[in-house]
């Protein structure tokens, strides 16, 4: 078990740089996966602004515009001075102002709708452009009556009514079959593919090259050792340590976040990592192939690590991404790791079925499988080239 | 009459259009220090490769302790030991952790190791240096780290490539002294070098490679025994007419006569005493000299006159 052995002497030596990237990444991943879960449960919820009234008009409709806005907001109808408005807007104190000039009732009546009414609000304010959605909404309900042959009274009085009712809104998870599992697990999933790659290329790779490089290779091949002996050897070693980084991070989760882990979603989730885990490792023994130097190892975990990151959806959700990034992710690994999680999760839309969540586990395994093939093919290329055929018998005059 | 240690007959390898080996023979008998001369790209590491099953090859056949070298010879490796040219030793271990490592692959028992790993570490003179990092090392004292990870496991048949490239005298002195305690030890070896004073020096036989043809074999007096030149006598003179130099060519066993800046070279072909014969006409023709060089064929007039190019071209 010499060469198994000596695996774990290197990572040894390697682990203060190992365990710097395990920190760093353990605590980002907590810290970004507590912050942002909660988000979607309570990112819903009605908000009143500070309106100032500028009533110019004073008709019936002004008024029951001015009772409705005041039913939703903290309206200040006091305030006429245009100068005092613009500094308490610049200030924030003030998120919206509107003005009912004169003859705005009788616009309305005649179905006149241009120039209905005038407002100032701060640029770009979403909270803003929410309150004009409910002044059209108010107004085109209040026309709809009127052009229906209500008189103006009972027009008022059929869309106040009309915009007092409430739709009972329940919030429903895709994934909330069975026992509910903390949302902030799979947040804390999404982010693994990152980690991983990094992990990997980082601490598995650096190990692989020193053992691959030439001169040890040659000694080896020199020794009683069989090559069949040593990569066993080789692979034995790498599937105790990923597997040894894997279980690290399901500690860690299972600290956070108890029995829940043990849920059904959630075990899915940690098998869906795990097979990503394999993709990422298959990765990393291609690249200590070529024997790059740490610095070009750092440089490929960073470009492999991020594009995936960004174009498969692992730091923006897959819902948020543009079609064209999306088409280009679904030839990566992590399109699919992402997609699974998502499902699990509830995430981006995705409603839970075994069937598609098997699949993307499928083609993980497919492009593991296909990283291997490459890996073996130039294995084979760079031996031929070498004139060399060290796995093979010789071949005979 | 024993099998030789290695057997190697009509071996060629070829790169593609490139002819490495051309039908390369060897035969080294057990305890012999053989040496492998020839300049870089000549076909030694090669040659070596294809000893150890490194490298396939086109033609011929490779025999090691008087059985069939092939890759899955573990019987055979198990007895081999290999100083590669290059120092190749994992930076992330010690220098124990390092010659452990390479014994381990030739022993698996942990006990039985032990103690070789130790004469090795004393053999090669790094007992101080136990718990260095190779970074921290020398160049010299490196290759000792490497010869001592390919000796550890004390092989009967070691081959060394170039062990002693950049490396300090003091180093190289104690590397060359090692090598003939390991022969004295019974172990045989063959050292392939493009340094002609170590493998005169060392070599109990010596063939002469080059373009991956073994162009001489022998001890080095039989090489020297090979060419033609067998002294060359050197001696400053003022002035010296061309009758002169005629009745010189004209003695016996004299071959070749030049006179160039006031020096007169006169190269001979076996016989004896002719630094005596050549001395005795100047002063019967009253020629007044000064200084005078008698100087014996190196391995690289050898090279020389065999292959037409000095060793280091």
């Amino acid at each position: 078990m010499q060469v198994f052995q000596t695996f774990f002497k290197i990572a040894s030596k390697r682990i203060g740089a190992i365990s710097t990237y395990f920190i760093i990444y353990i605590f980002v991943t907590f810290a970004l996966s507590f912050s942002t879960a909660d988000t979607a449960e309570t990112q819903f919820q009605t908000s009143s602004l500070t309106i100032s009234i500028l009533d110019e008009d004073s008709s019936a409709a002004s008024r029951a515009l001015t009772a409705f806005l005041s039913s939703l907001h903290e309206t200040d109808v006091s305030e006429t001075d245009t100068e005092a408005l613009a500094d308490r807007m610049y200030y924030r104190t003030l998120d919206y102002v509107l003005i009912i000039p004169n003859g705005f009732e009788e616009k309305l009546l005649s179905g006149d709708t241009e120039a209905l009414l005038s407002d100032v609000k701060i640029p770009g304010s979403t909270n803003g452009y929410f309150v004009d959605q409910q002044i059209t909404q108010y107004i085109e309900t209040l026309q709809l009556y009127l052009a229906g042959g209500c008189t103006l009274s009972e027009a008022i009085a059929y869309t106040d009514a009309s915009a007092a009712d409430s739709a009972s809104v329940t919030a429903v998870s895709f994934s909330s079959q069975g026992v509910k599992a903390d949302s902030r697990l799979f947040y804390f999933y999404q982010y693994l593919p990152y980690i991983f790659i990094c992990i990997q290329f980082m601490g598995l790779a650096p190990i692989l090259v020193t053992e691959n490089s030439p001169g040890i290779r040659e000694r080896t091949a020199c020794s009683s050792l069989s090559f069949s002996r040593r990569n066993l050897q080789l692979a034995a070693a790498c599937t105790v340590y990923s597997v040894g980084v894997w279980l690290i991070f399901m500690l860690f989760a299972f600290l956070c976040f108890g029995r829940t882990l043990f849920f059904t979603f959630p075990l899915l989730g940690m098998l869906n990592s795990f097979v990503f885990l394999l993709f990422t490792t298959a990765l990393a023994l291609f690249i200590s192939l070529f024997s790059p130097g740490s610095n070009v190892l750092n440089m490929i975990a960073n470009i492999v690590g991020l594009s995936m990151a960004f174009f498969c959806g692992v730091f923006i959700s897959q819902e948020m991404l543009p079609d064209s990034v999306l088409s280009a992710g679904r030839f990566l690994p992590a399109y699919w790791y992402i997609k699974a999680n998502n499902m699990l999760g509830g995430f981006s839309n995705e409603v839970f079925d075994m069937n598609v969540y098997l699949q993307c586990l499928g083609i993980e395994l497919l492009f593991a499988a296909a990283v291997i093939a490459v890996m073996l093919a130039c294995l084979r290329a760079k031996d031929m080239s070498a004139g060399g055929t060290p796995r093979k018998m010789l071949r005979r005059p | 009459m024993a099998a030789p240690v290695v057997k190697v007959e009509n071996l060629v390898k070829r790169y593609r259009e490139l002819v490495a080996l051309d039908h390369f023979q060897l035969e080294i008998e057990k305890g012999e220090i053989f040496g492998l001369l020839g300049p870089n790209g000549s076909g030694k590491t090669t040659a070596i490769n294809c000893i150890l099953s490194l490298l396939s090859y086109d033609k011929g056949s490779i025999e090691v302790f008087g059985k069939e070298m092939r890759p899955d010879s573990y019987d055979s490796k198990r007895r081999i030991g290999v100083v590669t040219q290059n120092v190749a030793v994992f930076d992330e271990l010690t220098v124990y952790e390092n010659i452990d490592y390479f014994c381990g692959l030739y022993m698996t028992d942990k006990k039985q190791r032990k103690p070789c790993v130790d004469e090795a570490i004393e053999f090669v003179g790094l007992s101080d240096f136990c718990k260095f990092y190779p970074k921290k090392l020398s160049g010299g004292l490196l290759r000792r780290l490497n010869i001592a990870c390919g000796i550890a496991h004390k092989p009967d048949l070691i081959i060394m490539d170039e062990p002693t490239v950049a490396v300090d005298p003091q180093s190289r002195n104690k590397i060359l002294e090692g090598i003939q305690t390991l022969n004295r030890g019974g172990a045989t070896i063959i050292y392939t070098s493009h340094y002609m004073e170590e493998v005169e020096q060392l070599c109990t036989r010596i063939a002469i490679m080059d373009k991956g043809k073994n162009l001489a074999i022998g001890t080095k007096e039989e090489l020297k025994r090979m060419i033609k030149k067998s002294e060359i006598i050197s001696i400053d003179i003022l002035d010296l007419a061309t009758e002169h130099l005629d009745a010189i060519r004209s003695l016996e066993h004299v071959y070749e006569v030049s006179f160039e800046n006031q020096c007169l070279q006169v190269l001979c072909s076996g016989g004896k005493h002719n630094l005596t014969h050549v001395l005795d006409y100047l002063q019967t023709h009253d020629i007044s000299f000064g200084r005078v060089y008698s100087e014996l064929p190196t391995l690289n007039d050898v090279f020389l006159e065999i292959t037409g190019k000095a060793l280091r071209d």
